[in-house]
């Protein structure tokens, strides 16, 4: 069974870097990544719909237009049971305590620790089973 | 002048000839009028009568004429020396009601006149003037009344005069009573002198006043200046935290990547090596010896750029310390136990770092400190580095020199001082010139070897003293001999950091 997920951020390396952690799970199909470079991007995608089953979405907080706490906003009204993590170089209590109320998942703060993330997403995918 | 015959007949206008009530009229039979002459001016009539009829002679006429000119002259006298009365009577007034009091003495030196202010001015008694004084008689009076203090010698006051009694001088002195006079002397054309006396108290009261005001301004202008320098090395300081903050959220995201990848390098290489085994296994020996150099080259320079990135972010991670603003809990706390723990959590620290590491450590806490709101935290780093500043500084000088006697030593001491507590932490070490005083709390400021401090202990301690605590921070320091860091923090300390 294969699952996606959605990374949203305004730095494009950020999708090299995901990419290149999650490889060995994109070879043995069981992750498909895809990618937004902003908050609207990632909107239109959601919209249009991703296959296979998207099981959570990544999305950075500091991106210039909408910025990813808005993003959590806008998603968690069109679909509230999607698990959506935020991602952020500044881990103050503010951004921490806003990410919480609007109903995000998880608070990861930069650098990611992968193998954490890792175990995270097999948690999810296997709930999606 | 008009002669005699010129002028008009006047003889009317004497009172002699003319008819009063209750006298009988003189019986005339002839008269001759003659003026009373006061230069041009006539000032009055003679005149001369007879009861018969028969012309007066020349001679008689020549003798009155006489008559009129002493008279004349005896008019005008009078009446001068009536003038002269009343000028002397307005001067008597004015001289009595000068502000001043004015004595004089004549060529003889006897005293010859003084007004009524000079009586009161010196608290002369009537007495004093009833029998005759001269100045020297007025010095020993003076003196044996202790106007020139209470050991004077009148003999040498008077030889300290006499040689000045020509010029012009004046001078101040105290009376006994604390009244403050001024005397000046001045010399007369003919002879003796003049002194004129006045009080001057109120004067040099209200110009003591005014230097104590103008005092009092200059040390307020000089508070003002304290403080407002103060304001400006704090916004200083407040302004390059911003900075070094702002550049540390520039960095951090590039960092990042930088470490990711080269993380993501290592484990990449790792799997090319797995990947390739078989195929570099059929290799000759040489080429399989060249590419296990490469790749472990490449294996190195990866775990370079990864240790490099790691320090790198920690500098990125204390840069971002000044952005923190007042984030930290704050909560009551027993300042002596929160500074004895980071004493002792620092000693050790040090000790594992080097086990070489040794300091006799003091602690002088005042049990009387009782207990005050802060951020535990946030103050813990600031004592943790204020600690092992001094650490560092003594075992510099410990190691630098060969003081066969020195011993390093750090006191760490609190004091409550009611509105605020005191802490300080003093080394004996080496010192701090006073050249750099100004550069230690900057960020980056540090004199450490490259690698050894990232110089923002100090300006993060600052932030947190100044900018959360409301509190100061300052240092002494004696190159060779001790560095003495203060620390005080208000009670009230309102937090004023900002936040970002």
């Amino acid at each position: 069974m294969s699952v996606s997920i959605l990374v949203v951020d305004d730095e494009t390396d950020v999708a090299e870097l995901f990419r290149q952690h999650f490889r060995r799970e994109a070879r043995q199909g069981t992750h498909v990544l895809h990618f937004a470079s902003s908050g609207e991007d990632a909107l239109d995608k959601l919209t249009a719909g991703i296959e296979p089953q998207l099981i959570v979405i990544l999305s950075d907080i500091n991106m210039p237009a909408m910025d990813g706490l808005e993003l959590l906003r806008e998603i968690k009204a069109r679909r509230p049971d999607l698990p959506v993590m935020m991602v952020t170089a500044y881990g103050d209590d503010e951004r921490r305590r806003l990410a919480g109320e609007y109903g995000a998942a998880e608070f990861i703060t930069k650098p990611v620790d992968f193998d954490l993330l890792r175990t995270q997403l097999r948690d999810l995918s296997d709930a999606a089973d | 002048m008009e002669t005699l015959a010129e002028l008009p007949f006047i003889g009317d206008q004497i009172g002699l000839l003319k008819p009063r009530p209750g006298r009988p009229r003189p019986s005339v039979a002839c008269g001759r009028y003659l003026p009373l002459l006061r230069e041009a001016t006539v000032i009055g009539t003679i005149g001369l009568a007879r009861k018969r009829v028969e012309p007066f002679t020349e001679r008689q006429i020549e003798l009155v004429r006489t008559f009129a000119d002493q008279a004349v002259i005896a008019i005008e006298n009078a009446r001068l020396l009536d003038e002269i009365r009343q000028r002397q009577a307005e001067l008597r007034v004015t001289f009595d009601n000068m502000g001043d009091g004015v004595v004089m003495f004549d060529e003889n030196l006897h005293l010859a006149a003084w007004n009524k202010n000079f009586q009161e001015l010196l608290d002369l008694a009537d007495d004093f003037f009833a029998e005759p004084h001269d100045f020297e008689t007025y010095i020993r009076f003076l003196t044996g009344r202790g106007e020139f203090g209470a050991d004077a010698d009148p003999e040498a006051e008077l030889e300290r005069l006499r040689p000045r009694f020509g010029d012009h001088y004046s001078f101040e002195r105290a009376r006994p009573d604390g009244r403050i006079i001024e005397v000046r002397h001045n010399p007369m054309p003919d002879g003796g002198f003049v002194l004129i006396y006045s009080d001057i108290t109120e004067r040099k009261r209200s110009e003591e006043e005014i230097r104590a005001a103008r005092d009092a301004a200059e040390v307020a202008l000089a508070d003002l200046r304290r403080a407002q320098d103060r304001l400006i090395q704090s916004e200083k300081m407040a302004s390059l935290g911003q900075l070094t903050a702002g550049i540390a959220h520039e960095i951090k995201n590039p960092l990042n990547f930088v470490n990711n990848f080269a993380g993501l390098s290592v484990e990449l290489l790792d799997e090319l090596k797995e990947t390739a085994e078989p195929g570099i296994a059929s290799l000759d020996e040489d080429t399989r010896a060249e590419i296990d150099e490469i790749v472990q080259m490449l294996t190195g320079n990866l775990e370079k750029i990864a240790e490099h990135g790691r320090r790198a972010d920690g500098i990125v991670k204390s840069m971002l310390e000044h952005s923190r603003g007042v984030s930290g809990e704050r909560r009551e706390v027993d300042l002596n136990a929160l500074v004895g723990e980071a004493l002792n959590l620092a000693y050790h620290g040090a000790r594992a770092q080097d086990a070489g590491f040794n300091i006799t450590l003091e602690r002088d806490l005042d049990p009387t400190v009782a207990p005050i709101e802060l951020a535990p935290q946030e103050m813990t780093r600031v004592f943790l580095n204020l600690i092992g500043n001094g650490f560092y500084a003594a075992t510099r000088r410990a190691r630098g020199n060969g003081e066969a006697d020195y011993r390093p030593t750090l006191q760490v001491s609190t004091r409550d001082l009611g509105e605020a507590i005191e802490v300080r932490v003093r080394d004996n070490g080496t010192g701090i010139p006073p050249e750099i005083r100004d550069k230690l709390f900057q960020p980056f400021f540090t004199t450490k070897p490259t690698g050894e401090g990232t110089g923002l202990g100090l300006s993060i301690s600052y932030d947190i003293v100044t900018q959360q605590h409301g509190g100061s921070i300052e240092v002494d320091s004696e190159p060779g001999e001790f560095t003495e860091f203060t620390i005080r923090l208000p009670r009230n300390g309102q937090a004023g950091g900002r936040s970002t």
